[in-house]
């Protein structure tokens, strides 16, 4: 009966807060601790996935958020004018996938991976909200250093940085045969 | 030969490299350098760019592929304990590095495509809600405070007041030399007998209006003592002295200045 009432009130928290809540924030308001609410929480998440709800709750970092659920989108598009959000284009997203894995890292850094000139997909990145400065490296010149936000967590659908796709392992191993062979060969000769 | 493809489709010269290596359908580790080179550069020729900032990249490429290409053409000295490093190698690892994030910039595309499905809403919090502030209890705010109390605030508080203001830089302000002329003082002290006749030395230093005046008038009162154009006396010690003017007439003085 508790869990009930709980779940109740964290459903209520969400829906009118909107944007993401820290879990602290909402274990402080019901006065019950922080682990107990994360459960309640992803006992919710995994009943609100059933078919007969058109929300989700969903995870990012260490709050949580209410939102509607794809299938969803068909029939708000045809009653809201649901404005445009941005497609990032591909150099856009090549530099930020560097960022997202290679986090804290510089321009500089960037640039020696992509070959070319960042400073214009960086610029932007930041200008969306989806990368911001992080802190500042310690070498000349003091060089900022680029993380991920909130925001890219959520327009990636991702609930934390360990859920990054991860690069299929079977092509990694490909890479590593090949390049054992070519080692073999080269011994041969 | 040309190649039909147009710059835009490259986001630089790893792109384009990587274009090369798929096209030739050889592997990555085991790089044709003579035939990739010569593409390559065939590409870059038919690069029509006019912007430098871009091009120099392509041609810091090229020239890396160059390097690699005689370095390969030339006999490699094997010695013993030494590891024979392929040329190639760095530019194969930084080739890898680059088809992981690209191979991941489209898993993230695919990703991003998913979650622009999904609609938030914005927060819905009523005003009286945000802006609520719990009442607060007067009386028990109040309850244990007398006058007396409220009276040694209020007196710690003006202290406090006055303690704020540094008592040597607020006297700070513009800093000007001052020049009192004792010839003028004598005049002025002169002026002020003939009104008084019998006046306080006390009061007469309680009229001016620095530290500078204030010697400046003793000086003049001694200067008057010696001109025997004033007598003074005092009743008792630590009296006030009184001053008597003797004079009928202000005299001139000499001009000479103190500073």
């Amino acid at each position: 009966m508790e869990i009930k009432k709980l779940e109740a009130m964290i459903e209520a928290i969400l829906f009118t807060m909107g944007e993401a809540v820290e879990v602290e924030r909402i274990a402080s308001a019901l006065d019950h601790d922080v682990d107990t609410i994360r459960k309640i929480i992803h006992n919710m998440m995994d009943r609100y996935e059933g078919d007969e709800r058109g929300i989700k709750i969903i995870e990012l970092d260490n709050s949580f958020q209410m939102c509607t659920k794809a299938q969803m989108y068909e029939a708000i598009v045809k009653i809201a004018h649901v404005p445009k959000k941005h497609i990032l284009t591909d150099v856009l997203l090549e530099s930020l996938s560097i960022i997202a894995y290679k986090q804290p890292i510089t321009k500089q850094q960037i640039e020696s991976i992509r070959g070319v000139k960042s400073d214009h997909a960086v610029n932007k990145l930041v200008e969306y909200n989806l990368v911001c400065e992080v802190g500042r490296m310690d070498a000349p010149g003091r060089p900022i250093l680029f993380g991920t936000t909130e925001d890219f967590l959520r327009n990636f659908g991702i609930a934390s940085l360990e859920d990054l796709p991860v690069v299929a392992p079977e092509k990694v191993a490909d890479f590593k045969m090949e390049a054992e062979e070519e080692v073999q060969l080269q011994l041969d000769i | 030969m040309s190649i039909p493809v147009k710059l835009e489709a490259f986001e630089g010269p790893l792109d384009l490299l990587l274009h090369l290596i798929d096209k030739n359908k050889v592997n990555i580790y085991d790089i044709p350098i003579v035939t990739i080179t010569e593409q390559y550069m065939e590409y870059i020729k038919a690069m029509e760019e006019k912007n430098l900032e871009i091009m120099s990249e392509f041609l810091v490429m090229a020239a890396t592929l160059l390097r690699i290409k005689s370095q390969m053409l030339l006999p490699v000295e094997v010695k013993e304990e030494e590891e024979v490093v392929d040329p190639r190698q760095e530019l194969v690892e930084r080739l890898l590095e680059y088809k992981m994030y690209k191979y991941v910039s489209y898993e993230l595309k695919d990703k991003q495509m998913d979650a622009q499905l999904l609609m938030f809403k914005p927060s819905t919090i009523p005003l009286e809600i945000s802006d609520y502030k719990e009442e607060i209890d007067i009386s028990e705010l109040l309850s244990d405070l007398t006058l007396a109390k409220l009276h040694t605030i209020f007196q710690s508080v003006m202290k406090r007041q006055v303690d704020k203001v540094d008592p040597i830089r607020s006297k700070f302000g513009k800093i000007e030399k001052e020049e009192i002329n004792l010839s003028q003082k004598i005049l002025e002290i002169q002026q002020y007998g003939l009104e008084h006749r019998t006046f306080s030395f006390r009061r007469l230093l309680e009229r001016q209006t620095g530290k500078m005046d204030v010697i400046v008038t003793f000086l003049g009162i001694l200067e008057l003592m010696k001109m025997q154009r004033i007598e003074i006396c005092q009743n008792d010690l630590f009296e006030d002295i009184m001053i008597h003017y003797l004079a009928n007439d202000i005299a001139p003085v000499d001009d000479f200045s103190i500073e």
